[in-house]
């Protein structure tokens, strides 16, 4: 059963409101007035029952101070029509009243009162500031409004009656205010079905019971307080005024006719004795009515707060849980994987995970690495420096997050071995803060980095009188170092050597042999040993090496001035040559067993004639062996690729890579090579600014000087200016980086003009002695101009041909 | 990348140094043909003869070297001399560059030695 119910005092709108209630105030202040002064004994303006002032305060707390006229119209008419008392005198009186009401209801808004008394300090509040002092404004204002009215004749009787009226006063403030600020502020009231049973029961109980009490002389008041407690417990707030109210009323009927246990020789004594007794149990009443309404408050707020908790709880349950999910998956991606992962603590840096393909990559067994310290991975002559390592990368991480390096680490066994590592940080739900390193080793790779630099040239020669073209296409995973290399050899007498070979094996052994019958052919390329001769040399240094070397190669001088190929061959390939009618041929001869095979092999070597127009082809075996086809047939592939032309060498060696196809398992060189012949007219090269193609350069202006029928003395004078210009070059030009010269030759009417070029800026001259070298070119040439622009600088220069036979001249 | 240009061979003749250099001398090598002479003249030499009668390229970075060890000698009171054949290409580059005002040139060893 659910009832609305507006707030009786509820502050009005408009001015008929308030009128209106100013009026109904007033009006109730007079009924209840009338009825108690009706009690009054000793006097007709004093009654120890005066109910008006709950009503008062009541309004005032309710409705607000603005009402304070109602309190005063009520009390100046309840006095005017109760005694004949001067005017003089009800002014007073009215005066204390609508004071009292007035500061009732001020000192309870300063003390921070709650209407609906379900608070404990609301309770004491009424009780002391209102109830308690409040009242002594219009006990004291009254008494002596009375006493100077002479209503009161006998001093004497000043205490007695301003007692009277302070605790009638106090009894209203206790009875009837509680009971109007609980329905003002109860909004809904709600009572379940079974309670109506029991309310009814309680009403019962309380009229029986205070029928008996209050009807009887025997001292059994007491019996009253079982229901009392029972109606604040149950009914709380409503329930403990009501029945306080009701209590009251019969207790003040019966002590009316002078009957029940309150009843004494005075009226007033006796109903100054039924008011406090009844005042006192409400107030019990409606302090253990607030106590319970505490009580439930607080365990309604700690289940919402068990509640919010345990909402929290399962968030965090849930959440939990996706990440158990997702670290099992993590798990699972790190167990499998191909590299090397571990955790480690960031507090302490102990290790707590380590991955299977980690344990390997470490040699330990698995579960061993965990709980060691991370420094035990580092590899360093003493345990302090391993730390050292360890702590200088955690710096890292704390610094960046996440750090990719390379380290050098220890295996088990103490083996050094290199990783790259790539570390980032991670909240572990069990360990904190935990770095997470992820391990890939790259030993192999770190030395074949090195070593494969020296494999290959960096940039062919540029030689006049041949055209050169190479490609090297590593093969297998890419990481592990083949064993195919080539090399182009300027060999003193303006020859060129060309070598190819293949190292069987693969990896960094290979790769170290190689590099040193590389090395090795060079320093007996240059002492102009013939090809047969070197081989015999390799192969003895290959027997001093290591017993299990085998070595298949092709080592060629080639002179441009003649076309002649002197070759030798040890185990390896045949060059192919293609002719310029386009017909090919394999070249066959000269072939021996491959390096290492036998000790002291004597080597064979033959000779061909490399004429204008062909083409020659070095290559190695991954180009034509394949598992599926026979390699014979490859080879005729390779000789048809060369025999249909092309645009150029490196047109050709893209165009056999693209057709053989080769499997790619294995390593890849090409190496060709084409005569051109030495235009009379002009000579172009490119060559690095550097010392060591001084000499190069001589030669090849020496080779085209020739065609060109200069004289042996102008040839060298021209020879000098050029080696002088271009020294210029290398010394001033550029910086320690490399750069690049050309050198343009004409020969036109009878003379020389030759251009060396740089791309560099010039600086200043350096040192003593320095600068010579362009008086030198003057002297020695005909014209000397030297052009500095933007992109570099030109010295261009001029020299007419003394004996220059036939021609243009 | 190359072989060696030059050839750098010393003979001490009592109190002089004999330095024959044969081949090409130019800025590749220049350091090395300086260094192999210069370590080679005790301080109780009085003179260096420097015979290029072998040499058949001489390059700018080459009469600086000549220059350089003229001076250092004649600063400790020791001698230079060239060895250059007449009508040689070398001699025609020295003589462009003056070298013979500040150096003696001789056409023959014996010449040198005997100066």
């Amino acid at each position: 059963m659910v009832t609305g119910r507006q707030a009786p005092f509820g502050p009005a709108a408009g001015k008929p409101g308030y009128v209106a209630s100013i009026l109904l105030l007033a009006g109730a202040y007079f009924g209840t007035a009338k009825l108690g002064l009706q009690l009054a004994s000793a006097h007709p303006s004093i009654t120890a029952v005066w109910p008006p002032t709950g009503i008062a305060l009541a309004a005032l707390v309710i409705g607000g101070y603005r009402l304070w006229p109602g309190v005063a119209l009520g009390a100046a008419l309840a006095n005017t029509f109760t005694a004949d008392v001067p005017a003089l005198t009800v002014l007073g009186i009215t005066i204390g009243n609508t004071l009292e009401a007035l500061v009732g209801a001020y000192l309870l808004r300063a003390a921070g009162f709650r209407a609906s008394l379900d608070r404990v300090r609301d309770v004491l509040a009424l009780v002391v500031l209102a109830a308690g002092l409040s009242t002594m404004v219009s006990a004291t204002l009254g008494v002596t409004s009375l006493w100077i009215g002479d209503e009161i004749r006998s001093s004497s009787e000043l205490p007695s009656a301003w007692r009277v009226w302070w605790l009638g006063a106090m009894g209203g403030d206790l009875l009837v205010a509680p009971f109007l600020l609980v329905l003002a502020s109860v909004r809904r009231v709600t009572i379940r079905r079974e309670q109506v049973a029991e309310a009814c029961t309680l009403l019962v109980v309380l009229i029986g019971l205070s029928l008996l009490i209050f009807s009887r002389d025997s001292p059994l008041s007491y019996l009253i307080f079982p229901p009392l407690i029972w109606a604040a417990l149950r009914f709380r707030q409503l329930g403990a005024t009501i029945s306080s109210l009701i209590v009251a009323t019969i207790a003040i009927v019966f002590v009316e006719r002078d009957l029940g246990p309150f009843a004494r020789s005075s009226a007033d004594d006796s109903l100054l004795l039924a008011q406090t007794f009844t005042a006192v149990a409400g107030a019990t009443a409606l302090l253990l009515a607030a106590i319970t309404s505490e009580r439930r408050q607080a365990s309604i707020d700690l289940r919402r707060a068990r509640d919010r908790l345990e909402e929290k709880v399962e968030e965090r349950t849930a959440e939990v849980e996706h990440s158990q999910r997702e670290l099992e998956l993590q798990g699972l991606i790190a167990r499998n994987m191909a590299e090397g992962v571990c955790l480690v603590r960031a507090a302490d840096l102990i290790i707590v995970y380590a991955n299977p393909e980690f344990e390997r990559m470490f040699g330990y067994e698995p579960g061993e690495l965990y709980g060691k310290h991370a420094a035990t991975l580092n590899y360093e002559s003493g345990g302090a420096a391993a730390a050292h390592v360890a702590i200088g990368i955690t710096r890292r991480l704390e610094r960046s997050g996440e750090a990719t390096y390379e380290v050098q680490n220890r295996k088990k066994d103490g083996t050094p071995f290199w990783c790259r590592a790539h570390t980032s940080s991670f909240d572990h739900p069990e360990h904190g803060k935990v770095w997470v390193a992820v391990h890939e080793d790259i030993t192999e790779q770190k030395r074949a980095d090195v070593l494969e630099r020296s494999f290959v040239p960096e940039r062919l020669p540029d030689i006049p009188g041949v055209e050169l073209a190479a490609r090297f296409e590593p093969g297998g995973a890419g990481v592990e170092v083949g064993g195919d290399w080539y090399d182009v050899l300027e060999i003193d007498n303006g020859a060129i050597g060309l070598a190819i070979g293949d190292v069987a094996g693969r990896g960094v052994q290979a790769a170290a042999v190689m590099s040193q019958l590389r090395n090795a052919l060079r320093a007996y390329a240059f002492e102009a040993h013939p090809p047969a001769i070197a081989l015999e040399h390799l192969n003895r240094l290959a027997w001093t090496l290591d017993r299990s070397v085998m070595a298949t190669l092709v080592y060629l001088v080639f002179d441009p001035s003649s076309g002649l190929i002197r070759l030798a061959n040890a185990g390896h390939l045949p060059p192919l040559q293609a002719k310029a009618d386009g017909s090919t041929v394999f070249l066959e001869d000269g072939r021996s067993l491959p390096l290492g095979a036998r000790p002291a092999t004597a080597y064979r070597e033959a000779e061909y004639i490399l004429e204008q127009g062909s083409t020659l082809l070095l290559y190695t075996d991954g180009l034509v062996e394949t598992r599926h086809t026979a390699i014979d047939d490859r080879l005729q592939h390779l000789a048809r690729c060369l025999s249909t032309g092309h645009d150029g060498l490196q047109d050709l060696c893209d165009r056999i890579l693209e057709t053989l196809d080769p499997s790619g398992e294995d390593d890849v060189a090409l190496l060709a090579l084409e005569p051109v012949e030495l235009s009379p007219e002009r000579l172009h090269l490119t060559m690095p600014a550097e010392r060591h193609v001084l000499g190069p350069l001589r030669r090849a202006l020496r080779r085209w000087l020739e065609h060109c029928n200069a004289g042996e003395e102008e040839s060298r004078e021209i020879i000098l200016a050029c080696n002088e210009a271009f020294a210029n070059a290398i010394e001033h030009a550029y910086g320690p980086a490399d750069g690049l010269v050309e050198i343009d030759a004409e020969l036109s009417a009878g003379c020389v003009f030759v251009t060396i070029r740089d791309f560099g800026d010039w600086r200043p001259p350096r040192g003593e002695n320095r600068g010579r070298g362009l008086p030198l070119i003057e002297a020695l040439m005909d014209s000397v101009d030297v052009v500095r622009g933007p992109r570099g600088t030109e010295v261009r220069v001029v020299r007419k041909l003394e004996r220059r036979s036939g021609g243009a001249a | 990348m190359a072989a060696p240009l030059e050839q750098v061979s010393i003979d001490l003749r009592d109190d002089v140094v004999l330095a024959r250099v044969s081949g090409e001398v130019d800025l590749s090598n220049v350091l090395t043909v300086k260094e192999q002479i210069l370590e080679a003249i005790p301080n109780t030499a009085i003179a260096l003869v420097l015979d290029l009668s072998g040499s058949d390229y001489l390059d700018s970075s080459g009469v600086r070297l000549i220059f350089e060890l003229y001076e250092r000698l004649s600063s400790r009171g020791q001698k230079l001399d060239l060895v250059v054949p007449d009508g040689s290409f070398i001699r025609r580059v020295l003589m462009l560059m003056e070298v013979q005002r500040a150096v003696p040139m001789h056409s023959s060893l014996e010449e040198a030695l005997r100066g």
